[in-house]
């Protein structure tokens, strides 16, 4: 039986906490999503220079996010996946226009929260509010991690790496835009690719 | 115990670390506490900062902390000093950045449980800090805006990494003669091989960056 938006967020919810899917604030957040938002390949979740801004849960659909760059350019974040929240942090943080860009790659069902929404939520339950501090200190030591792989890690082995995580990015990334992940030019990205 | 000024009430942390008698530049510390904040919230700043309670933490130069739990639940300020951030990934211990005066520290990044990376605050130069704790009861008349500095605080340091690793797109060579002419003092206080790495830069590409950045100096 097909479950409700309200289910699938609840249990994605679920499984990054370890509480049960029934949880009352799981299920109270679920329901204050809107959607579904359906993208097809190419299309864009949200782009750069937004007002408004959303924390966006995705529940089928692949694609990747950017970040734009003091000196005007764009830089490749991640890859966007089934059971991710995602959304612009800096416009989450201060409401600022947003400052990234995300680009689905296939076929996309996503729900979405304004960040207005989302932190009126997260003030009124205490509960809530200190899972997803939980959820954050693992997610900040993903962060440290990627920083130092990105200044540290050998390149070839770092590009293995991210093309078994992310399998067919070359297709839907640029050159350009893997090499900015990597922190490395073009071409230094062409031959690390060879 | 009052300080320097008339409204806001100053404690010091007397365990473990030493006093100083720094003046205390409220204004300075009232305007990066309020730009913390998401702009819906600030209103609740506006009414409430002259209750705030600030602690004053002094750290001496050359000590090494891999845990900082006096400053669980806390916002936290660099009034004076530096203190370097470091990570093991492997054999490598490296510099990610440098908490200086006006920063907001987070020491979330030291977690006690999930600290794989062995996460460490080195103080360069004596330090002082000024915080403020946020756990307060339900009733505290600054409950809600202290609830609104801890999500800010926690957002804001996973977010503090997503900016290092933006700033590694950028144009090393532009980027590295730029943070060598900002931050020269703590450029000439580490080895140049512990420089070269924070900047993911060559030693060779160092020293000619080194040199464009003092020449202009």
């Amino acid at each position: 039986m097909p479950r409700t938006k309200t289910e699938v967020i609840a249990s994605r919810l679920a499984e990054m906490t370890g509480l049960p899917e029934s949880f009352p604030d799981f299920l109270s957040f679920g329901e204050l999503y809107e959607g579904p938002f359906h993208f097809a390949p190419g299309e864009q979740m949200w782009g750069s220079g937004q007002k408004e801004g959303y924390v966006w849960f995705v529940q089928a659909g692949y694609g990747f996010d950017k970040i734009d760059l003091e000196d005007g350019t764009t830089m490749l974040n991640g890859m966007i996946e089934p059971g991710l929240f995602v959304c612009d942090e800096k416009n989450l943080i201060w409401g600022s226009l947003t400052a990234s860009s995300a680009k689905m790659s296939t076929h996309t069902t996503a729900y979405r929260l304004s960040t207005k929404e989302w932190r009126n939520f997260i003030y009124s339950h205490a509960h809530f509010r200190s899972y997803l501090y939980r959820i954050n200190a693992h997610f900040l030591q993903m962060r440290k991690l990627r920083l130092m792989k990105l200044k540290h890690q050998d390149k070839k082995t770092y590009w293995e790496e991210t093309k078994a995580r992310f399998p067919g990015i070359e297709l839907y990334c640029t050159q350009t835009e893997i090499a900015s992940y990597f922190g490395v030019s073009k071409s230094t990205m062409h031959r690390i690719m060879k | 115990m009052l300080l320097f000024c008339p409204q806001i009430y100053y404690i010091h942390a007397t365990r473990r670390f030493i006093l100083t008698q720094q003046p205390v530049h409220t204004s300075e510390i009232l305007t990066i506490l309020k730009e913390l904040l998401h702009p819906d919230d600030r209103f609740l700043f506006t009414n409430t900062s002259e209750q705030l309670v600030f602690e004053k933490f002094s750290f001496s130069k050359g000590t090494i902390h891999s845990n900082f739990n006096e400053l669980n639940n806390r916002i936290t300020i660099v009034k004076k000093g530096v203190v370097g951030v470091s990570h093991r990934m492997h054999a490598l211990v490296n510099w990610s950045h440098f908490y200086t005066a006006g920063d907001l520290v987070f020491n979330l990044e030291i977690h006690e449980d999930l600290n794989r990376m062995e996460t460490k605050w080195h103080v360069l130069e004596d330090t002082v800090m000024y915080s403020i704790d946020t756990n307060v009861p339900d009733a505290h008349p600054l409950k809600k805006l202290m609830v609104a500095f801890k999500l800010q605080r926690s957002l804001l340091c996973s977010y503090q990494y997503q900016h290092y690793i933006k700033e590694h797109g950028l144009d090393r060579h532009e980027y590295s003669v730029k943070w060598i002419r900002e931050h020269s003092k703590i450029a000439a206080a580490l080895p140049r091989k512990e420089l070269a790495n924070f900047l993911g830069i060559s030693n060779s590409s160092l020293k000619s960056f080194l040199k464009e950045a003092l020449a202009d100096a």
